[in-house]
């Protein structure tokens, strides 16, 4: 019980009571919480304000839209004041203006030093406002840690982008593939792709070896991984 | 299209009899039916091999009457989740979008949910032809016992599918039904119960079969007509609805947070913060949930029990005062039917709603919880069963025999007291161990007959066709709110139509092996049982959360 006073949980799936108006609504779960009658009053106040449903405080629950049940279960999750937030998916559903403003919220409430525990497969919404990923496959963390440390997991897997000025690419492959870090290369029109596993050093003495047999290369840089795409990597087992 | 390739016929027909339950249901039915006739079954002591023709007439009787008691009550369980059950499943808009027209769907619900009960009746025609070999029956009177058994199937299950689709909840619509459907039932059994033989061929084949026909035709053309044109479409049928604007438009009775004795069920809506130290979901469950999907339901059953209360009233309290015992019992059926409403739905709804994952967070204790539903479900039905109580106070007022004896008027009341109680809780541990409102309710009225019903109609079958005694009886009945009115000691009524208040009364059951009067005995035994249902309910409910605690 004492561990329920300090987290707020808002499931993914959730319904709201039949006939019950918002401030009604909080003042359910208030209760809940054992807030005495005389915080409650500003603690619904200033959370609708937080939440921007002033205007909605006495509309009936089951009346509002699906991002305003969002935000009102939110609402709910907070009048408790938690430290630790528990979200699962907390922005399922929203049209792409709830989302950024569902963003927001999320922004400021971390900047009220509170944890949030968030759960969703919108990757590259998270990696904005995260401090740490975990990515969980069947019920097994494959990966954790802050979003450069996963990025630097996956470092073997780098994927170089080099695009040449000439029309014959033939030379400059030849190249790659001779390249010990080189797993793979593939073309495509002028630009070749490879699959690299050295590092930053590897890197350079590669392109290096590039200009000095006077390969004109126009271009010469890492694909930037996101979020998704090493989502992708992580959960199809390339990296272990 | 309307009877082959009906594509909702179909679906029914694959989901209802793919079930196991179907067939578990049918073997019950029929093994129930069985044991009946197997007990009944004339002594051919008595008259050597030829039995007398009497005793084949009377076991038909009772086969057609246990048949047509079935049909009443197992066609609403069957047909008011059809429409209905398509609103809360949320595949409603889905249905009305695609291209088939009102009547194919109508077709096709009712005579899904006809289908199987055709098969239960079916199924019975074997027993039937044994009493048919007893001799001193007609074909004809087995024929239009199922002609009459068929037509009752298709009027009970039209009124029940017409029920499902102006109702939001399955279990608005099963209350709804019955009560429209048991007094209709109830006044067929008493014509069939006539000993004029012409009368009953008369009302079996020249009444009956035009009045269901003209009944069959208005409910598909209002259905229709609602299914063309949906009022309440589009939202999921979770739609807010204004209970001032709702009122403006309401017929009849009107109900009034506000006043006695409206408030006693219904207690004003909050206008500011509930004070400290109040059980939220007791306070959320009285003042918002009751009429959240509209008063209609309510309404209707207030009025229909209202109105049925004045005839029963005046013959059963004031022209035969000593018939007190079967108002009560009608004020006792009234409860079974009712009370269920508000206690099934109070754990399964918060599961189909899925506002538990936000209720189990909070720091409510799962007693807590599970104590506000009990107490507020059981005001609910308390404060509407005592409405019907107020023709009890009025004839023990005003009836002198009746005041002579005004203990009993006590003794009635705690009766009623104890069945609110027992329906509640029965209600709830339903509610907690099935998934779906509907599937609770449907189980609380199984049990509530059971333990209700069953006792006085297993108590005259027993006392009439074997010999057990009438102590032993009342211990076996002791479960039962009915057989405990009934033995509530009254004036006896003698033919000089006098009555004698003093000394002589009728036998009164006394329960086996202790002493009590078998009224004493349900006051005392039926409270200790709630209790128990009500500590299985909270244990249900623990044992739910740690599950659901593992799962997250």
């Amino acid at each position: 019980m004492a561990v329920r006073r300090v987290i707020g949980f808002m499931p993914d799936d959730f319904g709201v009571y039949d006939g019950m108006k918002v401030w009604e609504f909080l003042d359910f779960f208030a209760v809940a919480y054992e807030i005495p009658r005389t915080q409650r009053k500003q603690i619904i106040g200033k959370v609708l304000e937080l939440l921007d449903l002033t205007r909605k405080r006495d509309d009936y629950v089951n009346g509002l839209s699906k991002g305003m049940k969002q935000r009102l279960c939110l609402a709910k999750t907070l009048v408790h004041d938690p430290p630790v937030l528990i979200l699962d998916e907390p922005a399922s559903g929203l049209d792409p203006r709830a989302r950024l403003e569902m963003k927001a919220l999320l922004t400021t409430l971390g900047e009220m030093n509170k944890t949030i525990l968030i759960s969703s497969h919108i990757l590259s919404e998270l990696a904005d406002f995260c401090t740490m990923i975990g990515i969980i496959e069947r019920g097994k963390m494959l990966a954790a840690g802050s979003i450069g440390e996963i990025r630097k997991l996956i470092q073997s897997h780098r994927v170089l982008k080099i695009e040449i000025a000439g029309e014959d690419l033939e030379p400059a492959a030849g190249i790659l593939r001779g390249n010990t870090h080189v797993r793979s290369v593939e073309r495509f029109d002028r630009t070749l792709t490879c699959e690299f596993a050295g590092d930053d050093t590897d890197k350079a003495r590669l392109l290096g070896t590039l200009v000095a047999e006077s390969i004109p290369v126009s271009s010469f840089a890492e694909q930037e991984l996101s979020l998704e795409e090493v989502f992708m990597m992580i959960t199809n087992g390339v990296v272990s | 299209m309307l009877f082959r390739d009906n594509p909702v016929l179909a679906r029914e027909l694959l989901v209802n009899l793919r079930a196991n339950r179907s067939f578990f249901l049918q073997l019950l039915y029929v093994v129930g039916l069985a044991a009946l006739v197997y007990f009944a079954w004339p002594n051919s002591q008595a008259g050597g091999t030829q039995v007398s023709s009497g005793a084949a007439q009377s076991l038909f009787d009772l086969f057609f009457l246990g048949q047509f008691f079935l049909v009443a009550l197992v066609t609403p369980a069957f047909a008011a989740g059809a429409i209905s059950g398509e609103k809360e499943r949320k595949t409603y808009e889905l249905l009305l979008a695609s291209p088939l027209r009102p009547s194919t769907i109508l077709v096709g619900k009712l005579l899904s949910s006809l289908t199987y009960l055709l098969l239960l009746i079916i199924s019975t025609l074997p027993l039937m032809i044994l009493c048919f070999l007893l001799g001193g029956i007609l074909l004809s009177e087995i024929v239009r016992a199922y002609l009459v058994l068929i037509l009752a199937a298709g009027t009970f299950g039209l009124i029940s599918v017409a029920c499902s689709s102006y109702f939001r909840r399955t279990s608005s619509a099963l209350v709804v039904s019955y009560l429209v459907i048991l007094p209709i039932a109830l006044a067929c059994v008493a014509m069939a119960r006539s000993k004029d033989a012409q009368f009953r061929e008369f009302i079996s084949l020249a009444v009956l079969p035009p009045w269901c026909l003209a009944i069959w035709a208005l409910v598909i053309v209002l259905v229709g007509h609602r299914l063309l044109h949906p009022p309440d479409v589009g939202s999921e049928g979770k739609e807010v609805v204004d209970e001032e604007e709702e009122m403006k438009q309401a017929i009849g009775v009107v109900i009034d947070r506000d006043l006695f004795p409206d408030k006693l069920f219904a207690p004003a809506k909050r206008t500011d913060l509930m004070p400290d130290g109040t059980n939220p979901v007791l306070d959320k469950e009285l003042r918002s949930e009751i009429f959240s999907q509209g008063t209609l339901m309510l309404r209707l059953v207030i009025q229909v029990s209202m109105f049925l209360s004045i005839p029963l009233m005046a013959v059963q309290l004031f022209f035969r005062p000593d018939w007190a015992g079967y108002y009560v019992a009608y004020v006792i059926l009234f409860n079974m039917l009712v009370g269920p409403v508000f206690s099934s739905g109070s754990i399964t709804l918060e599961r189909e709603r899925k506002t538990i994952s936000l209720l189990l967070t909070t720091l409510l204790q799962p007693g807590k919880i599970v104590l506000a539903k009990l107490l507020a479900a059981l005001r609910v039905s308390t404060a509407l069963t005592f409405l019907l109580t107020e023709q009890i106070l009025l004839a023990y007022v005003l009836v002198e025999e009746l005041r002579g004896r005004f203990w009993t008027m006590l003794v009635f009341l705690a009766i009623l007291l104890v069945t609110c109680l027992m329906t509640t809780s029965v209600g709830l541990l339903c509610s907690a161990l099935s998934r779906r409102t509907s599937t609770a309710m449907v189980l609380t009225y199984l049990v509530l007959l059971l333990l209700f019903a069953a006792p006085v109609a297993g108590g005259q079958f027993l006392a009439n066709f074997t010999g057990v005694g009438e102590n032993q009886l009342a211990a076996l009945q002791i479960t039962s709110p009915f057989a405990a009115a009934f033995a509530v000691p009254l004036p006896q009524y003698t033919e000089a139509l006098s009555y004698q208040t003093d000394a002589k009364t009728q036998p009164i059951p006394i329960i086996a092996g202790t002493g009590l009067p078998l009224w004493a005995g349900y006051l005392i035994f039926n409270p200790l049982l709630a209790a128990v249902f009500f500590g299985l309910t909270y244990l249900c409910f623990r044992w739910r959360w740690w599950r659901a605690a593992e799962a997250v």
